[in-house]
């Protein structure tokens, strides 16, 4: 589905933030990303979702390639139409705008309206307790309803790569399971799924492939499992030993 | 009595066009953050197309009307796409510096294109006037406000349930969100323009033919008589714009009519509106309707 080669990126005249990052993600799995802060994981999506220039960030080398075709250079509403969608670290929900009206701006490269209803009720199946407040505004939502709004807002572009910026940040223990749930069934319906996480823990446990990013560069990469297990991995990241 | 519905009725008329033009200010501010003067010059350079159009070239007026909005949509987008977008993440400041420039050679362009003095705008209403009782009804106030109210409600619906206008208000929220949705920055922002610029012919030919008919490269500040309804109403608020427009509207054609304040030297009510706009940025300072940042605490 999606295969970054060689990837280096620059924010500014000098600063490099990921240098020579090469990642798989295969069609139809759950894939991990995992690294403590500041490592360049949310560089490494920007990169992918044509996001770099909001933050006067370039790719100086490598390539992304989705379902083959490269995109490095593509713009994020083209990345969009192609199918890839993003939940933003911090949720980013649009907090003005009703939470009904989130949904639709989700759905901005859906040209059916009727499609763009059916969608609406879809999220609202998976996330019940967004039916009852569709109305209001979504910055009177509690954190972890935003979360569950920007998951739904991004599945409405029926995307079939779906990547996701720390969902779990910031969140209760009981909520950050809810949301693992719900990926890991939007996985098992079919879509693709990158989670950037820093709660190694529940990433690994919903995830068929993971990689360990330091520094800007994979330092890791392998079935999640075998990272599980690896000792430096539960050193360093499941508060092991 | 009369006397009141007189001036209530010329009020809500010239507070339409204020809306007209504040709404065409909130529309780009609500997108890029910026302030448009250069909207005060697309009200005069609307005006005078519709007098190129259907005055000098005798298309029927309402054909004049409609192609001077398409002309000035189109040149709305077109001074965006020059001079505008390259300065996206600049200062603020500056970009609003630059929409100053905009208004001056706007206005210079329209003194050398149409130099004759003395120019006409007829419209089919002229100077008519009915009477209700003792009350007269000034046709052009009449025209004022019913395109206004349409021109309004057009800009609700389009805002409220089309993608494109969802898409701008979802821009003026979060830019980079925005983008990561699918949605064009830079097509928001033409859209914009191209949706205040093509406001303004009809805001311009309601201005001018208030006066008379007589056009003059000056209206465009008399537009920006617009600025106390916008600010007063709520910078980002399209409702604001409305409400402010007509508050300013009636204030100043009230003031006209009732208040007598000869020691403070005459026109006074040219100083009302202002008077209005500072007492309430007092008690409310993002003005009547505007956003209060919604925050959980």
């Amino acid at each position: 589905m999606l295969e970054v080669r060689d990837l280096s990126v620059r924010y500014g005249p000098a600063l490099t933030v990921l240098r020579s990052v090469d990642l798989q993600v295969p069609a139809g799995a759950i894939v991990a990303l995992l690294g403590p802060n500041g490592a360049g994981k949310t560089t490494l999506l920007r990169a992918l979702t044509g996001l770099l220039p909001f933050h006067h960030g370039r790719v100086t080398g490598g390539d992304v390639l989705l379902e083959g075709d490269p995109v490095r250079r593509a713009r994020a509403s083209t990345l969009v139409r192609r199918g890839m969608a993003q939940v933003m670290e911090g949720r980013r929900i649009f907090a003005e705008l009703t939470v009904e009206e989130n949904l639709r701006a989700g759905a901005v490269t859906v040209r059916d309206r009727r499609r763009v209803t059916e969608l609406t009720r879809e999220v609202f199946e998976t996330f019940p307790q967004l039916a009852g407040r569709r109305g209001d505004q979504a910055g009177y939502l509690s954190g972890g309803e935003q979360q569950m709004l920007a998951i739904g807002r991004a599945l409405m572009s029926s995307p079939k790569l779906l990547l996701l910026d720390e969902p779990s940040l910031g969140l209760a223990p009981r909520i950050v399971e809810q949301i693992a749930e719900r990926i890991s069934a939007v996985g098992a319906a079919g879509t693709t799924v990158l989670l950037v996480e820093q709660n190694a823990a529940m990433a690994l446990s919903i995830a068929e492939f993971a990689y360990v990013l330091q520094a800007g560069r994979v330092a890791l990469g392998g079935p999640a499992a075998a990272l599980r297990d690896d000792a430096d991995v539960q050193k360093l990241y499941l508060g092991d030993g | 009595m009369d006397k009141f519905l007189q001036l209530l009725l010329s009020g809500v008329a010239l507070g339409g066009i204020y809306a007209l033009v504040a709404l065409g200010f909130v529309v780009i501010y609500k997108a890029s953050g910026a302030f448009n003067f250069a909207q005060g010059g697309f009200v005069t350079l609307g005006a005078y197309m519709v007098y190129q159009f259907g005055t000098d070239w005798g298309l029927p007026f309402w054909l004049a009307l409609v192609l001077a909005m398409i002309v000035m949509a189109a040149v709305g987008m077109f001074l965006e796409r020059l001079v505008i977008r390259p300065m996206v993440g600049k200062p603020v400041f500056t970009v609003v510096l630059i929409t100053l420039g905009l208004l001056l050679i706007i206005e210079q362009v329209v003194r050398s294109v149409w130099t004759m003095p003395g120019l006409v705008l007829t419209t089919p209403w002229g100077n008519g006037r009915s009477r209700l009782g003792d009350v007269t009804l000034r046709h052009a106030d009449l025209w004022t406000m019913v395109s206004a109210a349409a021109l309004l409600a057009a800009f609700f619906l389009f805002f409220r349930y089309s993608r494109t206008g969802l898409g701008m208000r979802a821009t003026a929220l979060d830019q980079e969100a925005a983008a990561a949705q699918g949605i064009s920055v830079g097509r928001s922002f033409a859209v914009s323009w191209a949706v205040a610029a093509a406001a303004a012919p009809v805001a311009g030919v309601m201005l001018v033919s208030r006066g008379g008919g007589a056009l003059s490269p000056a209206i465009g500040f008399v537009a920006l008589a617009a600025f106390p309804a916008m600010i007063l109403g709520g910078l980002d608020s399209a409702g604001g714009a409305v409400l402010g427009g007509v508050l300013i509207g009636l204030a100043e054609i009230m003031s006209q009519g009732y208040l007598d304040v000869s020691w403070l030297g005459s026109n006074v009510e040219l100083v009302v509106p202002y008077v209005l706009m500072v007492l309430v940025l007092l008690w409310r300072p993002e003005g009547l309707l505007g956003t209060r940042r919604v925050e959980r605490v």
